[in-house]
């Protein structure tokens, strides 16, 4: 039995897993049936090691389950950065990692991977052959940490300042400073955020300045496919993919071009914008349905895709350029007291989406709007309950959807049966 | 460049922690096992301390001391931040947001340190599509040179004096010690969690929006250590979780994960029903905002209590249903 280990070498099996433990915090271990009951175990204790308290246990009928609970105010930092600060590695990789800087922290003139290797050798007593150490060199200076040069046939490896570096850094402490404060509101403000987490973990910089609400972590573990799809789109090229549909649980193939990537700030879902050449339409992907990216050709009429998306997105409303006709309008009446209801007045001009706004009388207000997919919109509507005076749109089934759920809601609740109705 | 990097591993950060802490003093095995939990995951002690106690990784003498030669390398900033954390740093310089941590001489020299790497992403390649569009005025110089206060204030524990406007339009003047800058990237809007002085301590809780704080400046007061270190509780629980109840029809389950993420929650499925019961704790602030986030789920989540929440739902409904049906 191989003993269990806390570091992984593969991302894409722990991303499952705790999506699972964050988002369905209802599955027991049953419910992981794709998988060995040896392998939940693993990564169960794993996900509990890593995140510590904020792994919940609770029991049911059905066994135990494991839950990540946590309100995203009261979070430094996102727990889930844990996960990208897992990556195994070998007894050789940690040794040279301290041995290299320590020995080319206070040469400037830099040394060769044979001087390094005698170094080792004599100040630490371990031996390592020289290809070992040359090729961690080479991995480091990869990294941006080092820099090479040739000395007649000898290549010289030297470490690169720091930006707080006690030899001189490569910045005024107060501009040093001053980054770093801003890196701790970007580590939960900005994608790829975990990057920020460890340039403060270097620099011994914690999160006390910042609390983020409407914030949602666990999308974090997409950063790997965004940061495979965005590399696609800086170079114009086309990708393929695997999506996986979450209702369906049906895997396919997907092919075709990166144009943008929708962000929800409501609710942290990241979506990938495709144009597809075959059917000449835009898509969008959930960026945590999408596996397995691979860079295609360079697509030559990246700028003329890119152009037609920027004259068809003021008119989606969310992230579906579907319809049943290819515009849909929709007008919807509310009522607010603007005099005692100011902020219902505010609310409805900063979600309107380009929609305009009319005062029609006082305390009615008129919503119009032209958007490709009305049934997107009717989440928002439902968000003025107890305010709509009438709708109307040319998307019909969607209206008579919403004024249904709108009247099961009113039988949800416990009220009377078999009121008479008349028509809106 | 990979995300998914050894070198980010946190064990070398756990390593680097006990070899800083072993350039004065030695370090026992005990205190290795505390600078694991603190650096590392849980269980990190259990593969780290025996492999620097046994001599597998040798950068500790027998005596609990470093054996590196030069420990400065391991002081925070001393190492070169790699080309990937280079690179997100040179996206941040095209965010407007940089210009409320940084003055103008600042940016330059951040903008010339970073040149010649290429921005991990642009803010083109995003687009926001559900923000609210009265978020702060970033840009606005004014606004930049409040930010630049509050945040000074925040950083050297200083009291500050706060003209600030509320929703009415009417202006009044306050003394407050600031506790945290809370941002809400929905919003676009940073709010500032601090305790205002009622008679001689920092003691009432406020959240003021800086959108609406007309100006600002340090008070000659240093907010004492105790009042500093009471911090602004983040959030005001809620007694009694709201409970609903959730059929699965419509991708209703899926949806609701989704969008309650960033609450404190609880989720079980009940045989008998064949429906999931799900615990949302709130911030008592924010219950007017969970209401509608609710209400825009419609019929396919029901709100089983408590009581005081079910009755807000129902009036809205109630209030609905006869705007649409009962004669004028």
């Amino acid at each position: 039995m191989t003993e269990f280990n806390e570091l992984i070498k593969n991302f894409d099996r722990i991303r499952d897993y705790m999506r699972q433990f964050f988002i369905y915090g209802y599955k027991n271990r049953g419910d992981f049936d794709k998988k060995s009951g040896r392998t939940y175990d693993n990564e169960r204790r794993r996900v509990e090691s890593w995140l510590g308290d904020y792994v919940k246990s609770a029991y049911t009928e059905k066994g135990k389950n494991i839950y990540i609970s946590v309100d995203s105010k009261t979070i430094p930092q996102n727990p889930l950065y844990g996960a990208w600060k897992s990556k195994s590695f070998t007894d050789n990789d940690i040794l040279l990692h301290f041995f290299l800087l320590d020995l080319l922290f206070d040469s400037p003139e830099g040394k060769t991977a044979k001087d390094l290797a005698d170094e080792i050798s004599s100040r630490y007593g371990m031996v390592f052959d020289g290809q070992t150490v040359r090729l961690k060199l080479k991995e480091y200076e990869e990294l941006g940490l080092f820099t090479s040069f040739k000395q007649g046939k000898n290549l010289f490896y030297r470490l690169l300042p720091g930006p707080a570096s006690p030899n001189g850094g490569t910045l005024s402490p107060d501009t040093w400073q001053a980054l770093l404060s801003a890196v701790t509101f970007y580590q939960e403000a900005a994608p790829f955020g975990f990057v920020g987490s460890t340039i403060l973990d270097e620099a011994d910089m914690e999160n006390h300045l910042f609390q983020f609400k409407h914030h949602f972590i666990v999308h974090t573990l997409e950063d790997g496919v965004l940061g495979e799809i965005l590399t696609a789109m800086k170079e114009r090229k086309k990708i393929s993919f695997i999506n996986r549909s979450r209702r369906s649980q049906n895997s396919s193939t997907v092919t075709g071009i990166p144009l943008k990537i929708y962000v929800s700030t409501q609710t942290g879902r990241r979506y990938l914008c495709l144009y597809l050449e075959g059917p000449r339409r835009f898509l969008n992907y959930r960026l945590d349905s999408i596996t397995a990216v691979t860079h295609l050709e360079i697509c030559e009429k990246y700028e003329e895709y890119e152009n037609a998306l920027l004259r068809n997105m003021n008119h989606c409303w969310g992230v579906s350029f579907d319809g049943s006709s290819r515009m849909e309008e929709l007008y919807m009446k509310l009522w607010i007291d603007e005099e005692r209801e100011p902020h219902i007045l505010n609310r409805l001009y900063r979600e309107s989406r380009g929609g305009e706004i009319l005062k029609i009388r006082d305390h009615e207000y008129l919503y119009s709007g032209l958007f490709f997919d009305t049934n997107e919109m009717l989440s928002w509507v439902k968000t003025f309950t107890g305010r709509i005076l009438d709708i109307q749109g040319t998307n019909a089934m969607a209206i008579g959807k919403l004024v249904r759920d709108l009247e099961t809601m009113y039988h949800m609740y416990g009220l009377p049966k078999g009121t008479e109705h008349g028509t809106v | 460049m990979e995300l998914f990097e050894k070198y980010y591993n946190c064990y070398y950060q756990v390593v680097r922690h006990i070899l800083m802490e072993a350039e004065t003093s030695p370090v026992t095995e005990k205190r290795m096992r505390e600078l694991s939990e603190r650096y590392g995951y849980q269980e990190s002690a259990l593969a780290i301390v025996p492999k620097l106690s046994d001599g597998t990784w040798p950068f500790l003498t027998p005596s609990g001391c470093t054996a590196l030669t030069h420990p400065d390398a391991l002081k925070p900033g001393a190492l070169p931040l790699t080309k990937l954390q280079k690179s997100w740093l040179s996206a941040l310089l095209e965010d407007p947001r940089i210009r409320l941590f940084l003055t103008e001489e600042q940016y330059k020299e951040a903008a010339l340190w970073l040149s010649g790497t290429e921005p991990l992403f642009s803010r083109d390649n995003f687009h926001f599509f559900d923000a609210y569009e009265d978020k702060d005025p970033y840009e606005d110089a004014e606004y930049q040179k409040r930010f630049h206060i509050i945040l000074d204030a925040l950083q050297s524990r200083k009291a500050l004096i706060i003209a600030y406007e509320n929703r009415k339009g009417e202006s009044s003047v306050r003394e407050a010690a600031p506790c945290q800058l809370q941002y809400s990237s929905r919003d676009g809007k940073f709010r500032l969690c601090c305790l205002e002085r009622s008679g001689k301590q920092f003691s009432k809780h406020a959240i003021l929006n800086l959108g609406r704080i007309l100006a600002c400046h340090p008070s000659h007061e240093k907010v004492s250590e105790t009042a500093a270190l009471r911090s602004f509780p983040p959030v005001r629980r809620c007694e009694e979780p709201v409970v609903l109840e959730i059929g699965g029809e419509r991708n209703s389950l899926e949806r609701c994960m989704l969008h309650f993420a960033n609450y404190e929650k609880r989720t079980r499925y009940q045989e008998e029903t064949r429906t999931w019961i799900c615990s949302l704790y709130y911030d008592t602030a924010d219950e007017t905002e969970l209401l509608i986030e609710i209400l825009s789920f419609g019929p396919v989540i029901r709100v089983l209590g408590p009581d005081s929440f079910l009755e807000q739902i129902r009036a809205r409904v109630i209030r609905q249903h006869e705007l649409f049906y009962k004669p004028i």
